[in-house]
């Protein structure tokens, strides 16, 4: 069964990195791995088991190896079928979304290419595409080992590990970057921001900022983008910014501006629009009781 | 965000040309260059200084090409940063890089690219700005290259030399690779490290009109271009790189979606099969037309809220056909009552797909709706049909660029490919497309849109379909449905009032954006037009000067900003503005549907103004008003053209602004005189000088508008490739060719000032001086001309010497000139019609001994050779070689014939005295003679009176044999006539015309052939070569046979329709055909074929035999043979009904 030799390459890969990188560079992976007989559901795993080495656990790693031989050689993504198969596989595809409609051509070219039918049913036909697909991945990670020898050059070795120990010191853990946005909040004086969700949706474009910043630029460059994100999100909580309401209520202190702000929060849109016109009515000094939202 | 992300971010998202300027230390990480260092450990022998620079590199020692081996090794083995893989991962209209790194073509292999390197100052890149095949030039070489020609500089001197001999050069494109329009973005640039000064790079990109320059990672340099740049706003610096600016950039950049996709590109066909295009293929063909694959016909996004501003922006501005399509699945157009006709015309054409007239050719007024008929036609054909579709505008795609493409998607199981070209070009060039791709076999259906045509023959033909003006009650009735569907009540109402109003100029007038403001009459369109303009164009900033802070400041408050009108109230604009120049331009190339380069356009607006000019107007313009499109030329963004926004638009502009002819040509003129072939646009920049003198030809849409302009445009050629080595064999050609026209034109004196007999030799004198000139320099090979183009000049030859030749006859000149300028036209005419199935160069072996004899100058014995002449033109032309296009042309040259040949008849004692003379024409006279009942109708079989007529002429032919065996026309006549006496058919009448069983008769035929060939010499037409071929194969020597057959189909690639056709058969004797045994299999669904009594071997196609399934070893049976151009092959029976 070719799985196994995926697997056995996946375990020499992380041998290779941990003696010359780090020992933490490649985890595990814990998911179900597939299973005898080979069935719809093997290549299912198969593709979650591909889709999860690719982009979560030898990402980084593979970001480096790349560009060394023989995986050098490969232009462009590396197995990009992977990534659609698990889309056509694991998420509901709308069929009016034209990314949606682009990703299950992919998949269904690739079937078509690999097991003559873009709809396999029979297990002949997925016994064909998992063979065609543990082999890719196979051939992959068993050249990513042999990209490791650059790392013993003699010559070049010391700086490719300086690279690949510099992106690894870029790979922000998530909660590194809580405290900037909890310094941001104080700053700005707003306290209603659930960190770890905040923190989450934002993710990716501040690992973006870290990776790509010089190293004394880091602090303040991802300071600069947090505070964006949490104006931006203190703007969107609230249907007036904080300088609006300021000049219509003619607040004079940050605690009162924050106090405003968070009134908004945690209500409904309908919610907001009624509190909204009470304080416009309030302002304009022309109040009449209305019911709930005016009572508040 | 910072000023240089947004203006690079914009520029990105409104798809103009951005390229980027990679510095040697691009690849710096944390201030440190760890292959820099190391290469000066190598050099120096001791650890690197901490802050080691490139320059230190030279200075060093000199290095060797071990010394580049290895360092190429390093860069080989390098791993770029993140934030490097992001500046890679945009989409750049090119790199030009002074590092010697080759791994930058790999680094910019994503988002499926096809990167190209430029490596030298005489190097070209095959797309100047293409984003899918992004061009690198490298300013100094590559290390890898040590060894190799243009290797990287190896001292000091070196790279002085290197720099003046390529860097510099290599540089110069920069600024027209980026266009004014566009950006030039330096990245890795630290001047005092890299081997280019940095006034020498900015000196290569200031020069007016010039791009705006971001410099990323900017260092305080000392340097006056900074100062002056900075200052007047074209050099914006960034001191953080380019890479962290990106990141920490809160706009998402698009770098994930392809620049080119090729997964994109699934064609469904019919029976459930499908067409996948090679990414390499689609990228040549999307070069030069767009592939309508299965998502062009995906249900568009649906947004109600903004469907009706949609809608009016789809009237307003069509774009390309992609979004044309879009809007007719949104329901935005009606359909015509022609489209019908459209479509079932092109389904009966791909049913009939051996047909040789395989074109369609959609022809109507401008605003008739031509363009949404041919979109919607490509949607059809896709929808129903599942047929592959191409879809060109602008220019027609040459055979050869789509060859591929149509043989490919045969393969994948597709009935035929349908070819639409959306750009108002002649007839002509539609039909040569058809023939390129017909003469290799493919299933193919030319679609094309051309200005409205006036001849009734054309007319008539079914193949040319009229798209009328005026709309039918039905059709308005739709038109008001759809309106007011949108909205417009008010139009939608009007336009059921209507017995026939304007189609678009309707919807034109209303819809656009800012036209329903304006009150316009019905009939005045132009007046809305320009009004329009005034509106938008009320003010223009003035010249941007250099202001210091302080004004920079006032003027953002708005003070200073005093404004300049660019039009006077129904006074016009003034000569010298470059603003009224560039709606000039524009307009009246848009008149002709003809969207100009936009380094071309600059260049020429700043020819003209001299130091006048001012960008400031040209960017406001452009930017400001909605009068222009830029648009890419292509698919891939690799040329960068303006045009009007709506043909009909730029037509109502001239009308009104341009009404002065004579200023409407010295603006074309200034156009095309600003072409140059050192430009990186040069194929573009040519390509627009030949669509608009295509256009300007009395044969094109606005007839014979521009003819007192002729003199003019050919010498402004002149010009062109004197002065400017603009050296191309299309342009050669059209020098003479306008020169010629001029003359047509002067024989009209009720149209043109006519020319003194002096001047008219001078002008064709200088015609023949240019295809004299262009003839040697192709037979010198240094000039470029495809097969095609040599065949023009020589009827451009031919038609010079005819002329004048008749120019002397009807000056009476002396009989002696008058015949030897004959006599090179007749050559020339004999070599033009020998490879082409065109009907130009018959015409002009018709005109030319028809003008002569008219003027009677000529002695008894030189009017007789003429009437032969015309006589065995006439009879070449009606054997079968013309398509449908050249026979009815042919019709109406017999039509003015007529009264020539007219009593041409020999009397005895004239041929008694002829034969003494000139014996070849006076047999060629007296046996056409007794045979002219035999020729006079060539598209029925001949009676039995006829086949005795010819075997009477044979016979008096034979038995002079020894006096004709060298004369072409009585060869020729023995050839037709012999046919007809030994099979009772016509030669080459129809398709298969059946060869003579008997041995004896092939073994004549071949004979008589062979000698017509010898005697054409290059001359020789390929229908009898092909004859000969196919005799010589099966009574001569077969491996001659072959190479003749290896020759023939070289020669007509591209070029003749009836190359594939099979014209000659071999029946078996008893009908019941050959058998032969199946040796191998040449290619995919080609076999060899060894037949049973024959030396040689056939070939066999596997869709010809579907029941039998072919392989290797088996019998095949009830077979005839049949001959193109390529050789033998098995004909089944079955296939014509002979098989019982």
């Amino acid at each position: 069964m070719s799985f196994s030799r995926a697997q056995v390459a996946y375990l020499q890969l992380r041998r290779r990195l941990t003696a010359c990188v780090s020992e933490d560079v490649l985890p595990d992976v814990t998911i179900e791995p597939p299973k005898d007989p080979v069935d719809e559901l093997a290549f299912l795993r198969l593709v979650a088991w591909s889709y999860t080495v690719l982009h979560e656990t030898a990402k980084l790693s593979l970001g480096v190896l790349r560009h060394l031989p023989p995986l050098r050689d490969r232009s462009g993504a590396l197995l990009p079928h992977v990534r659609a198969l698990r889309t056509w596989t694991s998420h509901n595809l709308a069929f009016d979304s034209k990314t949606d409609i682009a990703t299950i051509r992919t998949a269904i070219a690739w079937f078509r290419a690999n097991c003559g039918t873009g709809t396999p049913s029979t297990n002949t036909h997925w016994s064909q595409c998992f063979e065609v697909l543990s082999n890719d991945i196979a051939t992959l990670l068993e050249h990513a080992v042999r990209a490791c020898d650059a790392f013993e050059d003699p010559t070049d070795g010391k700086g490719l590990k300086e690279e690949f120990e510099r992106r690894l010191g870029r790979s922000w853990e998530g909660f590194r970057f809580d405290a900037f946005v909890e310094a941001a909040c104080k700053l700005l004086g707003y306290s209603g921001v659930d960190v770890v969700p905040f923190r989450n949706k934002h993710l990716q474009a501040w690992r973006d900022v870290v990776e790509l910043s010089e190293p004394d630029a880091i602090d303040a460059n991802l300071t600069k983008r947090v505070e964006a994100d949490v104006l931006q999100h203190m703007g969107e909580a609230a249907p007036l910014t904080g300088a609006e309401f300021q000049a219509l209520l003619a607040l004079s202190t940050a605690q009162e501006i924050r106090a405003c702000l968070s009134a908004f929060r945690g209500n409904s849109a309908a919610d907001r629009k009624s509190l909204l016109d009470h304080i416009v009515q309030v302002a304009a000094n022309e109040f009449v009781p209305t019911g709930e939202a005016g009572e508040r | 965000m910072t000023n240089a992300l947004e203006k690079l971010l914009e520029s990105f998202e409104s798809d103009h040309p951005v390229v980027l300027f990679l510095g040697q230390d691009f690849f710096r990480v944390e201030e440190s260059e760890s292959v820099l260092n190391a290469f000066m450990e190598r050099l120096e022998g001791k650890p690197a200084q901490p802050e080691a620079k490139w320059r230190d590199v030279l200075r060093a020692r000199n290095i060797t090409t071990a010394d580049y081996q290895w360092l190429s090794e390093r860069f080989d083995r390098r791993v770029p940063t993140e934030g490097l893989e992001k500046v890679f991962d945009l989409a750049w209209s090119g790199v030009f890089t002074t590092s010697l790194d080759h791994r930058i073509a790999g680094l910019l292999e994503t988002r499926g690219r096809l990167p190209e390197t430029v490596l030298a100052a005489d190097h070209y890149s095959r797309a100047p700005r293409s984003k899918a095949r992004p061009a690198i030039h490298y300013a100094f070489g590559r290390a890898i290259d040590a060894e190799r020609s243009s290797p990287p500089p190896k001292s000091s001197i070196e790279l002085k030399r290197r720099l003046s001999a390529h860097t510099v050069p290599l540089l110069n494109r920069l600024r027209e690779t980026a266009t004014a329009l566009g950006l030039v973005v330096i990245d890795g640039f630290i001047p005092e490290s890299d081997w280019l000064e940095i006034d020498v790079l900015l000196a290569s990109v200031s020069e007016q009109p010039a791009p705006l320059v971001l410099w990323f990672g900017a260092t305080h340099t000392d340097s006056e271009f900074i100062e002056q740049m900075v200052g007047d706003g074209s050099l914006v610096c960034e001191t953080r790189s380019l890479a962290e600016v990106l990141g920490t950039s809160a706009r998402p950049l698009a770098a994930e979606t392809p620049v080119f996709s090729s997964a994109e590109g699934t064609i469904s066909l019919p029976d459930n099969r499908f067409f996948n295009l090679p990414p390499s293929l689609r990228l040549r063909v999307e070069a030069v037309a767009a592939v309508v694959d299965d998502t062009w016909t995906d249900s568009p996004d649906s947004s109600p809220s903004q469907v009706k501003e949609l809608f009016e922006r789809f009237h307003g501005d069509f774009g390309g056909p992609r979004s044309v399509v879009e809007g007719i699945l949104r329901g935005f157009a009606i359909q015509r009552d022609f489209e019908n006709r459209l479509f079932s015309g092109t389904d009966l054409l791909l049913k009939r797909s051996r047909d040789v007239d395989s074109f369609v050719i959609l022809h109507g007024q401008s605003g008739t709706g031509k363009s949404i008929a041919l979109a919607r036609l490509a949607m059809k054909l896709r929808t129903q049909l599942k047929v592959p579709v191409l879809f060109s505008w602008g220019r027609v795609p040459l055979a050869s660029e789509l060859d591929d493409f149509c043989e490919a998607a045969e393969e994948s199981g597709a009935p035929g490919t349908v070819v639409i070209c959306d750009g108002s070009h002649p007839p002509d060039r539609y039909i040569d497309l058809t023939i390129g791709l017909k003469s290799k076999g493919r299933r193919v259906v030319v679609v094309g849109s051309c200005y409205r045509i006036e001849d009734e023959e054309r007319i008539k033909d079914q193949s040319y379909i009229y798209a009328p003006e005026k709309l039918t009650p039905a059709e308005i009735s739709s038109l008001s449905d759809l309106l007011v569907k949108y909205g417009h009540v008010s139009i939608g109402n009007e336009a059921t009032q209507l017995s026939g109003e304007y189609f678009l100029p309707l919807l034109y007038r209303h819809l656009t954006a800012s036209r329903r403001r304006l009150a316009g009459g019905m009939s005045n369109e132009a007046r809305a037009a320009e009004g329009t303009i005034r509106i938008r164009a009320r003010n223009v900033p003035r010249r941007k000067t250099q202001n210091n802070l302080l004004a920079e400041k006032l003027i953002a408050a708005g003070l200073g900003l005093q404004s300049e009108p660019i039009f006077e109230d129904e006074v016009g604009l003034e000569e010298s503005d470059a603003a009224a120049r560039l709606i000039d331009y524009v307009m009246v190339a848009g008149r002709l549907d003809c969207a100009i380069p936009v380094n071309l356009l600059l260049r020429s607006l700043r020819k003209a103004g001299g130091e006048d000019f001012d960008i400031s107007q040209i960017a406001f313009l452009f930017q400001e008003l909605d009068l222009f499109r830029w648009r890419a030329g292509d698919p891939e963004g690799n040329s960068y053209l303006v045009q009007p926004r709506l043909q009909l638009e730029a037509e109502l502009i001239c009308r009104k602004r341009v009404a002065d002819k004579e200023r409407e040509l010295g603006c074309l003129i200034s156009l095309i005189s600003a072409v140059r072939s050192s430009s990186v646009d040069e194929q573009a920049e040519i390509q627009f000088a030949l669509d608009v003198l295509h256009k300007l030809h009395r044969d094109g849409p606005r007839g014979k508008a521009y003819q007192s302009g002729y003199l003019a445009i050919a010498r402004t050629l002149t010009s062109l490739r004197v002065e400017h080595q603009v050296l191309d064999a299309r342009l050669m050609l059209q020098e003479s060719a306008f020169r010629r026209e001029t003359l047509f034109a002067s024989d009209k004196p009720d149209q043109v000032e006519p020319l003194s007999d002096e001047d008219r030799d001078v002008i064709l004198n200088e015609a023949r001086e240019v295809v004299e000139f262009a003839l040697s320099q192709i037979a010198a090979k240094k000039l470029r001309a495809g097969r095609k183009a040599r065949q023009n000049f020589s009827v451009e030859r031919a038609s010079i010497y005819g002329f004048l030749a008749v120019g002397l006859a009807k000056r009476k000149a002396k009989e002696q000139d008058i015949w030897s300028h004959y006599q090179a036209a007749r050559t020339a005419v004999q070599q033009a019609i020998s490879g082409s199935a065109e009907y130009h160069p018959i015409d002009v072996g018709l005109w030319t001994p028809a003008d002569i004899l008219r003027e009677e100058t000529l002695s008894e014995v030189h009017a007789a050779e003429l009437r032969a002449d015309i006589l065995f033109t006439l009879d070449q032309a009606s054997s079968g070689i013309l398509g449908k296009e050249g026979l009815l042309a042919l019709h109406t040259r017999k039509l003015k014939l007529a009264s020539l040949l007219e009593n041409s008849a020999l009397s005895d004692q004239a041929f008694n005295e002829l034969e003494l003379i000139n014996p070849q024409v006076a047999y060629f006279l007296r046996a056409r003679e007794m045979a002219a009942e035999v020729l006079v109708n060539s598209s029925i079989d001949p009676t039995s009176k006829e086949v005795a007529l010819a075997y009477e002429a044979v016979k008096f032919l034979e038995e002079r044999f020894e006096a004709i065996q060298s004369d072409v026309r009585s060869l020729q006549l023995l050839l037709q006539l012999k046919w007809v006496h030994l099979t009772g058919k016509r030669l080459f009448a129809r398709d298969r015309s059946r060869i003579p069983q008997e041995r004896s008769d092939q073994q004549q035929i071949h004979s008589i052939v062979s000698d017509l060939n010898a005697a054409a010499g290059e001359g020789a037409r390929n229908s009898y070569r092909l004859l000969q071929a196919a005799l010589e194969w099966l009574v001569g020597d077969v491996h001659s046979a072959r190479e003749q057959f290896r020759d023939l189909g070289h020669d007509s690639d591209f070029e003749d329709p009836a190359r594939v056709l099979r014209r000659l058969l071999l029946e078996a004797p008893g009908g019941l055909g050959f058998t032969g045994k199946i040796r191998r299999q040449r290619s995919e669904g080609h076999w060899e074929v060894q037949v049973s009594g024959f030396s040689g071997e056939v070939d066999l196609l596997t869709r010809d035999f579907p029941a039998d399934d072919p392989r290797p070893g088996r019998d095949v049976r009830s077979f005839n043979i049949a001959f193109n151009y390529l050789g033998p092959i098995a004909d089944p029976i079955s296939r014509h009904g002979d098989k019982t």
